[in-house]
């Protein structure tokens, strides 16, 4: 069982490659792959999960094997690039959420019938990478995975997409190759300095932490350890599509396929995330304390811009995009405030959102399906024809904006608990947030499913059973998490305590 | 310690110049045969047998020589680890091009024998370079390796081959002519040609002779830019690219490359070291300009081979970045890192090079164009083309599970040790815009139906082979770059 996190990743990377190899023309191959390739890695995640012992902390069911050396690296001590795979309490509630949504989105996959196999190939690359993402427990192979990201996407875009796929899916690349650069400078750079004076590089995460808090490292690192923060927060911000940087992602959501689009929203931008938790909150505590200020005026503005440019959008998609937007607001303004709290709850959002976000765009999958537009304006009185659909996105909607009982509202009663302590002005304005995205959210909801039903859309059949399963699971997930916190709450608890002391995961 | 015969007997010749006499002789007995051989025989056939036999005895002459240390004269000529592995890495890819030229799609309806022994001439040439440690043998062997690639672009009696031949004679000749210049203001202040005793000479003269030396090497550097294809000297490559037979092409942008990087490595950091902090700033300028034009106009090409040598100029760049480094902190660790991730780089770059040019001698063989619309929904046609053209692509790229990432990785953590926290970032910059273009290729191959009949295009069991090579090296120097990183440091590149 020891190396069961390597099994996750390696899991729907045998899947894509079956799906590859399967024979052409023939859907039902490909599709059984990933189904079940995602199924078994979603419940080792669980496995994982269940068997995490939260009390001894730190990162367990490790797998560690070198992968390379580099010779002199570092004047003259050799540098081992390992292949780390674990799970802490950091990274434990974002692989269950890859695995919820991992598998939920090659569930929905099923109305792709052109290059079937291809399609499930590069998801199931796709997944394998994101695991790696938050399974890695080597900077090197952090990044290595998260490089990984970009070919699948590239393609499952560029290929499946809507009319401007191909800009799409060039856009995508360039913006998230673009925060590649700022992360992977930050990155070597961290490793490097410290290395210098701490004795002895590594990109081993836990060491790289421990080494960088025990003080000598962090001298090291001190000369440049602010432009280091910054260069990492901008290539964040780019990784998360947050204002300034957020042009990329409404554009990409509203070409992307739709189980792309969960996957997409629903864990792609979340790495973003893990890594403010884990590279710049992990590594740099001081940094963040110092910069604070900066990052949560940077969350504040995006509750608010993205609020308020979600109420002009007519295109499902793209106002989903700016809800994640917003979302991911919350999460800057409580992780800038490095309590236990605002860290707890950041994480919250973080995964809820995921949740959240993929179960939107599965209904709006749906709904682009049967209606051929998912432009409110076009849209309207879908409760009639199309009842679960519109009950579940209501649902959707309504967890979105923070309805007690699913954990949005936990993550964000944690999230503004926590700033509030550090910056209550600056939380007093962020709140607004909320009702901006009440009013958005229903009047999108109000638009779409209530009123008359156009007579074009009058004929249309509900979702299937099958189609609806994702979105159930995903809701089942939101809730279980709204109702039973403590299944995050206690895992992650301890790694963010530590976090929030200054002394790392 | 390395042994100096000066007494030159025939065991000790072969001992140091075994590989090149090989290939020399392997040359001549073509030239023979094609004299003399009757008509009715398949020149080719023989040729490439021959050229091959010749390849792979060199080979393995190169592999039982590791560790060894000679020189010949009063150092002109040795053997040492340096030498050996560029000297593998020439055999190697004249081995691949080799392979790449038996097919008629690579375009070459010439002699084969005349073909073969100038290619062979020419990987000799680039052996000396590796191996001359005297500014009279470096110019030799740049000489020979020159005057064949000369004829080799030109060898196809087409108007844009000869345009080509004639670009890259002149511009090679001026190039030439600067190197030569520059030689002989080093020998006129250290009133010696051997580079290890000029060396210790401009470490003496820097104080006194300053303006002279650094007119010599900046003379040189010229010529040595032209060579690799570094802006501002890079212009000749597009044309000339274009130009020449596709096995050719590569082996340019592969061979006589790096051949101009041993011989830079050669001079400057193993000769002219001393002062080479002080004046070597200039190559740094030079990479991060490289980096940035070549990639830059890579992304307006519509023809596939000019957006190769563009692209190529622009991982010329790249493979300056550890050199140019070493300006910052000079010792011999980082001088081994350097050398070690240039070298990674070399050989990273060559395999994906070497597997583009296949893959794009058979779509171009088959559309009979070598315009960017050829790759157009090739992945119908050929997936299998299609895939591997994707990987060399994405290795080009930096992407990982690739050598072009591991490899990038190496050069970056280089220029990080050295302090060129931001040499490092252009890198991976640059690496970003070229995205564009290298995705632009892979959207046509896969994002877009083909124009036409969709019939499948086969390939020629010799190009499979190569791309096969290729893809192999490519992911597994992406995936395992221990083997390679493991084995180069331990390497005694000097011979000290």
């Amino acid at each position: 069982m020891h190396a069961a996190v390597l099994w996750i990743v390696l899991i729907p990377l045998a899947a894509g490659l079956t799906s590859w190899l399967a024979p052409k023309n023939n859907s039902s191959i490909p599709r059984a792959a990933a189904l079940l390739g995602s199924l078994i890695s979603a419940a080792l995640v669980g496995v994982v999960y269940l068997g995490y012992d939260p009390a001894a902390g730190g990162v367990q069911f490790a797998f560690t094997k070198t992968w390379f050396t580099i010779g002199d690296a570092l004047a003259d001590i050799p540098v081992q690039v390992t292949l780390g795979f674990g799970a802490d309490g950091l990274s434990l509630p974002l692989l269950a959420l890859t695995g919820v949504v991992g598998f939920a989105a090659a569930w929905a996959s099923k109305g792709v019938r052109t290059r079937a196999n291809e399609y499930y190939g590069w998801l199931m690359i796709l997944l394998a990478a994101l695991y790696g993402v938050f399974a890695a427990t080597d900077l090197f192979l952090l990044f290595f995975f998260l490089e990984l990201t970009l070919v699948p996407m590239y393609f499952l875009i560029g290929i499946w997409g809507g009319e401007e796929r191909k800009k799409a899916a060039t856009k995508f690349l360039i913006y998230r190759g673009m925060s590649s650069i700022g992360l992977v400078v930050a990155f070597f750079g961290i490793a490097y300095l410290s290395g210098k004076v701490g004795g002895g590089m590594t990109f081993d995460i836990t060491s790289l932490t421990q080494q960088l808090h025990s003080g000598g490292a962090a001298a090291g690192l001190a000369p440049v350890a602010g432009a280091l923060f910054l260069l990492l927060f901008a290539a964040i911000l780019v990784e998360e599509a947050l204002v300034p940087f957020h042009t990329w992602l409404p554009f990409v959501h509203s070409q992307a396929p739709a189980a792309v689009n969960m996957l997409l929203g629903g864990v792609v931008v979340k790495t973003g995330a893990y890594l403010f938790l884990r590279v710049a909150g992990g590594m740099m505590p001081a940094m963040v304390a110092r910069y604070a200020l900066l990052v949560a005026v940077v969350g504040v503005i995006n509750i608010l811009w993205a609020g308020l440019i979600a109420f002009v959008q007519g295109d499902w998609r793209r106002l989903l995009a700016y809800t994640t937007i917003s979302h991911m607001g919350v999460f800057l303004l409580a992780a800038a405030s490095m309590t236990p709290a605002g860290l707890q709850g950041a994480l919250f959002v973080a995964v809820s959102s995921g949740l959240l976000t993929a179960l939107l765009f599965a209904g709006v999958g749906i709904i682009g399906e049967r209606a051929g537009t998912v432009e409110m304006a076009a849209l309207g009185g879908l409760s009639k024809p199309m009842p679960y659909v519109s009950g579940l996105l209501l649902t959707g909607a309504l967890g979105s904006l923070g309805l007690p009982g699913m954990g949005q509202f936990v993550g964000e009663i944690l999230s503004f608990s926590g700033s509030f302590s550090v910056f209550p002005r600056l939380s007093a304005f962020g709140i607004i947030g909320i009702l901006l995205a009440a009013v958005y959210l229903l009047w999108a909801i109000q638009r779409t499913t209530f009123g008359p039903t156009p007579a074009t859309k009058e004929g249309l059949r509900d979702g299937t059973p099958g189609e609806v399963l994702p979105m159930v699971l995903l809701l089942i997930a939101v809730i279980g998490v709204g109702v039973f916190p403590a299944v995050i709450g206690q895992t992650a608890g301890g790694t963010l305590a530590a976090l929030a002391a200054g002394i790392g995961g | 310690m390395s042994t100096i015969l000066q007494g030159l007997t025939w065991s000790q010749v072969w001992w140091v110049m075994g590989p090149e006499i090989v290939l020399i002789a392997g040359g001549f007995v073509l030239m023979l045969l094609d004299a003399i051989l009757p008509p009715g025989v398949k020149r080719a056939t023989v040729a490439n047998g021959l050229g091959v036999v010749a390849l792979a005895w060199a080979g393995v002459l190169v592999l039982r020589r590791f560790g060894q240390t000679a020189s010949l004269g009063p150092g002109s000529y040795v053997l040492d680890d340096y030498a050996l592995v560029f000297k593998l890495l020439f055999i190697g890819i004249t081995f691949l091009i080799l392979l790449l030229s038996v097919d008629e799609h690579g375009q070459i309806d010439v002699a084969r024998g005349e073909y073969t022994y100038l290619l062979l001439f020419a990987t000799v040439g680039a052996m000396v370079m590796a191996s001359s440690v005297d500014l009279v043998t470096l110019f030799v062997g740049l000489e020979i390796l020159s005057v064949s690639s000369y004829i080799l672009v030109g060898v196809r009696k087409t108007s844009k081959s000869a345009e080509g031949a004639m670009k890259y004679l002149v511009l090679g000749a001026i190039a030439t002519a600067c190197v030569l210049f520059g030689m002989s203001y080093i020998y006129g202040v250290t009133g010696t040609t051997n580079l290890a005793e000029a060396g210790y000479a401009l470490y003496l003269a820097w104080d006194s002779y300053r303006a002279i030396v650094v007119i010599g090497m900046l003379l040189m550097l010229v010529g040595f830019s032209v060579k690799i294809s570094v802006v501002p000297f890079h212009m000749w490559a597009p044309d000339v690219y274009e130009g020449a037979p596709t096995p050719i092409t590569a082996f340019l942008a592969a061979a006589s490359k790096a051949a101009g990087f041993a011989m830079l490595i050669r001079v400057f950091l193993y000769g002219f070291a001393s002062h080479f902090p002080e004046w070597g700033g200039l190559w740094i300028g030079i990479a991060a300009v490289t980096m940035v034009v070549g990639n830059l106009l890579a992304i307006v090409q519509r023809n596939v081979k000019r957006m190769l040598a563009y692209s190529s100029i622009g991982q010329a760049g790249y493979l300056l970045v550890p050199f140019a480094a070493l300006t910052g902190a000079y010792h011999g660790g980082n001088l081994l890192q350097g050398v070690s991730a240039l070298y990674f780089y070399l050989a990273a770059y060559a395999l994906m090079t070497a597997g583009a040019f296949a893959v794009l001698t058979v779509v171009a063989h088959h559309a009979r164009s070598e315009d960017v619309d050829a790759f157009t929904g090739l992945f119908r046609r050929s997936p299998l083309l299609a895939g591997a053209m994707t990987v060399f692509l994405t290795a080009m790229a930096g992407m990982p599970l690739t050598s072009g990432f591991t490899g990038k990785f190496f050069i970056a953590l280089g220029a990080i040790n050295t302090g060129y926290y931001w040499l490092a970032g252009l890198m991976f910059l640059t690496s970003v815009m070229a995205f564009a273009y290298y995705f632009g290729l892979i959207r046509r191959m896969y994002l877009q139906e083909p124009y036409g009949p969709p019939e499948l295009w086969g390939t020629p069991a010799t190009v499979a082979l190569v791309v096969a090579i290729a893809l192999v090296g490519t992911i597994g120097l992406g995936v395992a770059p221990g083997v390679m990183m493991h084995s180069l440091p331990s390497l005694n590149w000097f011979g000290q």
